[in-house]
């Protein structure tokens, strides 16, 4: 008996220790997690989105049809445009407004140079719900933007949260505030890379500020702008939060701030149609994959490998 | 004066600078930091307006009255106290367990080689594109089958394997020195012992970054907990801050106050480990979702 | 000796109190109940309370969740379609109703259980919960249109709150009422403010005007002359007449706007009885002493006097325990059906009460210091002569949808012709697979 829980034991020890045993060992934890809470989750949504599916115990194949359904929706076109209009105007802000905060932080002529950069960082330390409900107190018909404008600059109030047409530019706002400090931090790892020999020989040949910006600071920040770029365009096509607590729970005035996540959820939930539901999430991971793979290809991940 | 000279991207400072440029430079800064801190200002000084002011005395920069009014509401009218627990014992549980399951699978991934290890880490990566919202349907109708809705387990498993959290473990254990393992083996450690003494020591740094990314990541994560959840005794903050406002029911003065108390932490702990999370930040390129 | 004797009289003490209390334990039934509005689960707290006075040998007790409104929904629903998860009994709002009745319904019909007091309650408040001639859920209230107005901003102007009834009466008054009080150019007064994020402004005005979403057979009648016409009123109220405005923040739940009401911008505005709540709780009785309630204008003589804004249905899930079902519905019924508890539901809760017998009842003759120290209720009974009734369907969700976000924003904001937001809606319920 006792021979037998050593034998055993001695086998299991051995099995552990096995050469090929052991990587799979170290892996199986995060592995086992991965493949059912990431993978399986999407093999059913891939599954749903051809499926009617009414329930547990009703799902009959429906083929494309909630593919077809989605693309026949008008909010669907409208959501895609908004999403894709969103992560426009988040690229055109937050890729040279942190970049040359960026290079001036990095330039030597700013005094105290950490605490603007800590300072300007500490939105991004905030929840969404925060950045959200703020933002919803600052954008009020009376509320402090709309003093300010007509206090200091004698602008009309604008309705912010109230028409349509100014929805995306309030969630613009809201990204601006809160990713402006993240950005100038990965502007600031691109540029402490950058040898300042380069700098050094350029200032040689007599080169201005100005030519050195353009010829060896931006070329030299490239991957690190398409790193960023790339980073925002997955935020900014995945964006729920921002509208969905400045909304209370809409998507804003007229939908100007329904965005492809709220559709998914609100088909979800309030239509009760899951597979529609599903095939929309498939289009968004679609979407996001595309600019992926560019990703890939460009920041060079997977080049880096053995 | 010229754009030009504001645009100096050198580290040399060769060229002599005016001091009214200097000065120029530290005013527009000052601006942008006004600009970016006001919001959170904002935050404070709402939650501190007596009840009811919150909208009407939206003019009032500094304010003329204050209160901690809404403060003693919060505690009173809502489980907020019992949030914060929540909150800490989630943000634990998820940090610890995100950084044991990157820590070993990222060691696998850069010190052993096995089959489809590339293909494995190339589908890890991918995954990381993956929005949420495909997986939120099956994920929920799974955790409910599982027994797992309104538990904290439900919280937090399904987030726990973090694409960037690996990907960050494995990039930092590439640069531990095979060396170093190599001569634990022939002094005849397992692969464990390795693991537990070499290795992790070694990786003291980045799992200490990790632990804190982690940290803020739950803390502030609002979609996932929201679903999970129904009860108000088991909310972490932001959930518990986000059921203050709802289509029918919006207290402003309430959220607030909670948005500040749960902001605090966040801060005090970002000015301790200011250089940690940055780093960090800049190196896994997260961001906080 | 005596040592051994105090030992076993704790004994028998200790086992006759013990199988007392599982006596008790096991009569007791528990029954589970989510609500998204605390009131609701209070009061049906209270009228287990009196069950178990009235019902010694049958004791209930009920163990409520309040979760919020989208969260409460969702989590039903998936609780629902995954089959385990969900409470014995639930609360589920109006306009989500449909959701939750497509497909394999989840709830059990109560049909049976109700139809002791069809002759008594007023039944087209039955039909928003109601599918395949089933009834699946009982509402708490009413919910009958009322017009809020501030007596101080329509005394300043010159007109008496009584003399309007019809509504061109209230145009006219209205005009009387928006003015620039400040005289700065900007119309800072308006006589009315409506919802463009939600339902309640313009659903009203169609029902009323004979419209709505559904008709009494089920069809889809969104693009109907009646709503045609309803919508084209509320535009001209906004931009032909120039007296009503959309609602600071969209809607009538908006912080913005009860500042608009508290700082006497707005003279009156109609919505469902149960909006009374919110002047002490969201308004902190600011308005106690102008506040009043009248009933709604009426478009013509004879015609709907108001109709049934909003609601909650309380049902039972199939996932009740088999042995519970029986002692679960006659509870709702005793809660919500019996005269006793319609009379409570006004003197208790504050909402008007379902039953038309108990409007009679001198009970609810009781004034209240946030409406003037006026008894309300006498306006609220005034209205009640012709009721529109509202019809629901599998569709209705969507339409609701559909409003509140681009339809009534349409009609405003963008002055789009009336015809064209409903048939605009009537092709995206097409879009969505509704045959009409």
């Amino acid at each position: 008996m006792l021979d037998i829980v050593k034998l055993s034991h001695r086998y299991i020890t051995w099995f552990l220790h096995h050469k090929k045993v052991v990587p799979l060992v170290f892996l199986a934890p995060f592995l086992i997690v991965f493949l059912v809470f990431k993978v399986y989750p999407v093999i059913l949504a891939i599954i749903m989105s051809f499926q009617n599916f009414q329930g547990i115990k009703s799902q009959d194949w429906v083929g494309f049809t909630n593919y077809e359904n989605v693309f026949e929706l008008v909010r669907f076109s409208q959501a895609l445009t908004n999403t894709t209009v969103y992560t426009i105007g988040t690229l055109l802000v937050l890729i040279p407004l942190p970049l040359v905060l960026a290079v001036l932080l990095d330039s030597g002529r700013v005094i105290a140079s950490t605490v603007f950069r800590v300072l300007i960082f500490l939105p991004a330390l905030t929840s969404l719900v925060v950045a959200g409900t703020v933002f919803r107190l600052i954008l009020a018909k009376d509320g402090f933007l709309n003093l300010f404008l007509e206090g200091a600059l004698g602008m009309d109030r604008l309705r912010w949260l109230e028409v349509s047409e100014l929805a995306l530019p309030s969630l613009i706002l809201i990204a601006t505030w809160r990713w402006t400090g993240m950005n100038i931090l990965y502007f600031n790892s691109g540029l402490v890379n950058i040898p300042s020999e380069l700098y050094e020989s350029a200032a040689i040949d007599g080169a201005s500020p100005w030519q050195m910006f353009l010829r060896i600071t931006l070329p030299m920040l490239r991957p690190t702008t398409f790193f960023v770029v790339v980073l925002s365009i997955i935020g900014g096509y995945q964006v729920f939060v921002e509208p969905f607590i400045l909304y209370a729970g809409g998507a804003g005035p007229g939908d100007g701030g329904l965005t492809l996540a709220l559709l998914i959820y609100r088909t979800a939930f309030t239509s009760f149609n899951f597979g529609t539901a599903a095939a929309m999430g498939v289009i968004l991971a679609l979407i996001i994959f595309i600019f992926s793979l560019i990703q890939f290809r460009f920041f060079g991940v997977l080049g880096g490998e053995d | 004066m010229t754009a030009t000279q504001f645009i100096n991207p050198g580290k040399l400072g060769a060229r002599r600078q005016s001091r009214l440029t200097k000065w120029l430079m530290f005013a527009l800064f000052v601006c942008l930091a006004i600009v970016f801190i006001f919001p959170l200002y904002w935050m404070v000084v709402s939650s501190l307006r007596p009840e009811g002011r919150i909208f009407v005395d939206a003019m009032e920069i500094i304010p003329s009255a204050l209160s901690l009014d809404t403060y003693r509401r919060l505690f009173e009218e809502e489980p907020y106290g019992i949030w914060f627990v929540n909150s800490i014992t989630q943000t634990g549980g998820y940090a610890f367990m995100g950084v044991f399951l990157c820590t070993t699978g990222g060691y696998a991934l850069a010190k052993f080689r096995f089959r489809y290890r590339n293909l494995l880490f190339i589908l890890i990566l991918v995954s990381q594109m993956i929005p949420f919202h495909l997986l939120i349907v099956s994920l929920f109708l799974m955790i409910i089958q599982m027994g797992m809705a309104e538990t904290y387990q439900g919280a937090i498993v399904p987030l726990a394997a973090s694409p960037i959290g690996i990907f960050f473990m494995r990039q930092y254990m590439l640069a531990i020195d095979d060396e170093m393992l190599n001569a634990a083996r022939v002094d005849g450690a397992s692969e464990y012992q390795i693991f537990w003494h070499v290795v992790l020591p070694n990786a003291r740094p980045a799992i200490a970054t990790l632990l804190i990314l982690f940290c803020i990541e739950y803390w502030n994560n609002l979609l996932w907990p929201l679903i999970v959840f129904r009860k108000p005794e088991n909310f972490p903050l932001a959930v518990g801050i986000k059921r203050l406002i709802d289509q029918y029911r919006q207290q402003y003065d309430l959220t607030m106050a909670g948005s500040t108390l749960a902001t605090i932490p966040v801060i005090i702990l970002f000015f301790f480990l200011r250089r940690q999370i940055m780093e960090g930040l800049a190196t896994t390129g997260t961001g906080i979702k | 000796m005596s040592k051994l004797r105090l030992i076993t009289l704790a004994l028998v003490v200790a086992i006759v109190l013990g199988s007392f209390g599982m006596a008790l334990a096991q009569d007791t039934t528990e029954l589970s109940l989510w609500v998204f509005v605390d009131r609701h689960g209070l009061y049906m707290q209270n009228a287990a309370e009196r069950w178990n006075e009235a019902h010694p040998d049958r004791p209930i007790e009920i163990v409520y969740e309040q979760i919020d409104y989208t969260q409460m929904h969702d989590n039903l629903l998936a609780s629902l379609l995954v089959g385990m998860g969900a409470p014995d009994l639930a609360d589920v709002e109006i306009k989500k109703f449909a959701t939750f009745t497509k497909g394999d319904i989840q709830f059990l019909p109560l049909n049976e259980v109700i139809d002791p007091y069809r002759e008594e309650i007023i039944e087209s408040r039955l039909a928003p919960y109601t599918a395949n001639g089933n009834n699946y859920g009982i509402d708490y209230h009413l919910g009958a249109f009322v017009m809020y107005y501030n007596t101080g901003i329509l005394e300043e102007a010159g007109v008496d709150v009584d003399s309007i009834t019809t509504w061109d009466d209230y145009i006219a008054a209205g005009q009387q009422v928006t003015r620039d009080a400040d005289g700065d150019g900007e119309i800072d007064v308006y006589m009315a403010s409506i919802e463009v994020t939600d339902i309640f402004s313009a659903y009203a005005l169609m029902l009323m005007n004979g419209g709505g979403t559904y008709s009494a057979d089920g069809e889809i009648i969104l693009e109907s002359e009646a709503n045609i016409e309803a919508l084209q009123f509320l535009q001209d109220l906004v931009h032909v007449h120039g007296i009503a405005r959309p609602a600071s923040g969209g809607g009538h739940h908006s912080p913005d706007h009860f500042i608009d009401l508290v700082e006497g911008r707005i003279a009156s505005l109609w919505m469902p009885q149960w909006y009374m709540t919110r002047y002490p709780d969201n308004m902190a009785s600011a308005l106690a002493d102008v506040a009043v309630v009248r009933p709604m204008p009426v478009f013509e003589e004879g015609g709907y006097t108001t109709t049934m804004g909003g609601g909650t249905g309380t049902a039972i899930t199939n996932q009740i325990d088999p042995d519970k079902i029986a002692l679960a519905a006659e509870f709702l019924t005793f809660a919500k059906l019996t005269y006793d508890a319609n009379v409570l539901l006004w003197t208790d809760l504050g909402f008007d009460p379902m039953r038309l017998d108990v409007y009679d009842d001198e009970a609810l003759l009781i004034t209240m210091s946030d409406f003037s120290g006026e008894m309300p209720f006498i306006h609220i009974k005034a209205g009640l002569g012709n009721v529109a009734p509202e019809y629901t369907g599998p569709f209705y969700p969507e339409m609701a949808t559909i409003f509140q976000t681009t339809g009534l924003y349409d009609l405003i904001e963008n002055q789009m012709d009336p015809a064209e937001v409903l048939a605009n809606a009537a092709e995206e319920l097409r879009a969505m697979g509704a045959e009409f």
